[in-house]
């Protein structure tokens, strides 16, 4: 037998032993992953897949990465423009292609639904953010949530300065007029 | 009465319903253990399935993948390709070659490694092979090979961790700088042109290896055979094939053609021709036809010349003006260095008065598969591939192969794959399936099959064909050995 035709059989110990620090690289980036993914996205399942995608992704261009340093914020870059582009596809796609409204997809695994409800002004809060687009949504979380300044935003989300202070103000505008419709 | 909310007041407010949103979404999604088994190939099926069962609004979209996969894993099926349609890791192949310089040679040789690559799909096992242009390096400095800068390329090459074999360099005084750097590296070098026999053999131990720990790593292999073989493999051809018994020698002066005229007279001689002159060249005309005169007194019956093709048409001129054009002229593979239509080659120089010479080649580079990889490489380059473009694509095989044994049995120790790569590609008990054939390594990295091919003019092509292939005395073992032919002698001869 020839070492050709020696190689052609892959064995499953091969497989676990190169998949060991693919697992090693999510169980280190997905628990932070997984938090951005969810305040973009309207649920779960779509925080789930741009999350996978994200990361599948980074695993395969990790080489192409010059600055180790920033492997956080080039990590959140490849999941936050994820996360948007699954949402906007939902929100698209979905009463076009099966003739239902988006909000029947949002129901069963909605985020929206155990995060307070019961407080006063949370829900308006809710209804609010809700009903923000993903990319402000984006903005949002990246700058408040996550703490990047507004510039680190803007770099992250791959829109100028400008747009994204933008999309900050107007998801203010929209949750103060919520908060001033909801709170007595 | 409406409230005013400042944003300081909106954003505290909204951070925290963030903070709470974030932790649900988390304790509600995936575990990162379900994300990577999602990520791998071997769980992709069943995480498809977890997603089918919990979100049936993408059934459809699930439909239309699957139509799809089955669809490529048929291609892949029909094209031999099942093994690998999701590589996971990147490993990298390296080029070291003269590129760019006065010898178009070096471009040939990274042509057939491409080729090579694309051959096998750019895959071995779940590894996926690259060879990104950083990754190609040349040692030409001012039109030349340069031993230092070679010396500094296999220092780059050996600095990135992603590299796991290196091909080349093209020159034996390139690598001879180059080996003790791919040592210290782990690093597999497979040379497709080298063939300064000092490299592998005891003399050479300083340079092969120098690496550290162990000292015994062996790293270096080459698919080309050596000058020494080269020169006596010649020496046999002339006297038992060609059955001329008396020669004149003729050296360039230079270190490598002295000592390949001097291999070439030693088993001349055990065979029991007799040398009727040796010199080395000289540069004056004057000169040269003083020595021919001398020598032609001595009557020998065929010229040997080792050195550079465009002074062996000199030496071939000069001799048909003395009166010895109808004698076989045999060279070294530095003749073949192009057809007659090649301006500056042995040939180009010499057109007809060719007719009675050869050139012997340092290896065996014949057969269906290397007709095959000819055909592949004009359709891909749309030029005639050289015996070492055929040597380059063969070193990438090689290369190739061991990175697929390492893939199948992937290493547990620290060293990592480079490691493995290397003891995979220098083992001596691995034979390797290459357009040549079946080839194999000594423990020093030579390849063991030492057969030397002989080439000739045709005079219709106007170009060197393969004529003839003679295996050297080492290999044969004792006065009892003949000369190894094999047909396909040609016609025209």
């Amino acid at each position: 037998m020839t070492s050709l035709d020696r190689t052609r059989s892959t064995s499953a110990a091969a497989l676990e032993l190169l998949d060991r620090d693919l697992v090693d690289f999510v169980r280190q980036h997905h628990p932070r992953l997984i938090r951005l993914a969810a305040l973009v996205c309207h649920n779960i399942a779509d925080a789930d897949d741009a999350v996978q995608a994200g990361l599948e992704q980074a695993w395969r261009r990790r080489r192409t990465l010059r600055e180790p340093e920033k492997l956080s914020a080039w990590l959140d870059r490849i999941i936050v423009r994820e996360a948007i582009r699954l949402d906007r596809r939902a929100e698209s796609r979905l009463p076009r292609l099966f003739g239902r409204p988006r909000e029947i997809v949002v129901e069963s695994t909605d985020l929206t639904d155990r995060v307070g409800a019961s407080v006063t002004g949370r829900d308006a809060i809710r209804v609010a953010f809700e009903a923000l687009p993903a990319a402000q949504r984006a903005v949002v979380a990246l700058h408040l949530y996550a703490g990047y300044s507004m510039p680190e935003t803007a770099l992250i989300v791959g829109a100028s300065l400008e747009t994204v202070r933008s999309r900050l103000r107007l998801a203010r505008v929209r949750l103060r007029t919520q908060l001033g419709e909801d709170m007595p | 009465m409406r409230l005013q909310f400042s944003d300081e007041m909106i954003d505290a407010q909204l951070l925290g319903y963030l903070r709470d949103r974030a932790e649900d979404g988390a304790a509600r999604a995936r575990t990162p253990e379900q994300v990577a088994a999602g990520m791998s190939t071997a769980n992709r099926a069943m995480t498809w399935s977890a997603r089918l069962a919990l979100r049936p609004i993408r059934l459809a979209w699930l439909v239309v993948l699957g139509l799809l996969v089955l669809a490529l894993l048929a291609a892949l099926v029909a094209g031999g390709r099942l093994s690998l349609p999701f590589p996971t890791q990147i490993v990298r192949i390296a080029i070291e070659l003269p590129l760019g310089g006065d010898d178009p040679g070096a471009e040939a040789v990274s042509n057939g490694i491409t080729l090579a690559l694309d051959d096998a799909h750019g895959q071995a096992g779940r590894l996926r092979i690259e060879i990104p242009r950083t990754a190609i390096l040349s040692d030409i400095v001012g039109g030349n090979p340069d031993d230092q800068q070679g010396a500094a390329n296999m220092r780059q090459i050996a600095a990135d961790p992603d590299v796991v074999a290196v091909i080349g360099p093209f020159n034996s005084s390139v690598a001879r700088e180059q080996m003790p750097i791919s040592n210290a590296a782990g690093l597999l070098q497979c040379s497709p042109a080298t063939t300064d026999p000092q490299l592998t053999q005891p003399a050479g131990a300083e340079i092969r290896p120098t690496g550290s720990p162990p000292s015994s790593r062996a790293n270096y292999v080459r698919v080309i055979g050596t000058d020494d073989r080269a020169a006596t493999g010649a020496a046999r051809y002339v006297f038992q094939r060609l059955r001329k018994s008396s020669v004149l020698i003729v050296d360039d002066s230079q270190g490598n053609g002295m000592a390949m005229a001097d291999w070439f007279e030693a088993e001349f001689g055990r065979l029991g021709g007799s040398v009727a002159f040796r010199a080395g060249l000289a540069d004056s005309s004057a000169a040269i036809a003083s020595m021919l005169a001398s020598a032609r007194a001595r009557n020998p019956q065929a010229i040997y010349f080792s050195g550079a093709g465009d002074r062996g048409a000199t030496l071939l001129r000069a001799a048909a003006e003395a009166g010895m054009g109808g004698i076989p002229f045999i060279g070294t593979d530095a003749l073949n260095d192009g057809s007659a239509a090649t301006p500056g080659s042995f040939l180009g120089l010499v057109g007809d008065g060719a007719q009675n010479a050869y050139s012997v080649f340092p290896g065996s580079v014949n057969g269906s598969r290397v007709a095959a990889f000819g055909e592949r490489y004009r359709a891909s380059y749309g030029s005639d591939p050289t015996q070492f473009a055929a040597l380059g694509y063969t070193c990438a095989q090689v290369v190739i192969a061991a990175i697929q044994q390492v893939a199948a049995n992937p290493p547990t120790a620290a060293t990592g794959l480079r490691d493995a790569v290397r003891a995979a590609g220098v083992n001596p008990a691995t034979t390797f399936e290459t357009i040549i054939g079946p080839i194999a390594f000594d423990a020093r990295g030579d390849i063991t099959q030492k057969q030397v091919a002989v080439y000739a003019f045709d005079a219709s092509a106007r170009a060197w064909v393969y004529a003839d292939r003679s295996t050297p005395p080492q290999e044969l073992g004792g006065d009892e050995a003949s000369l190894v032919t094999i047909a396909a002698a040609r016609s025209t001869i």
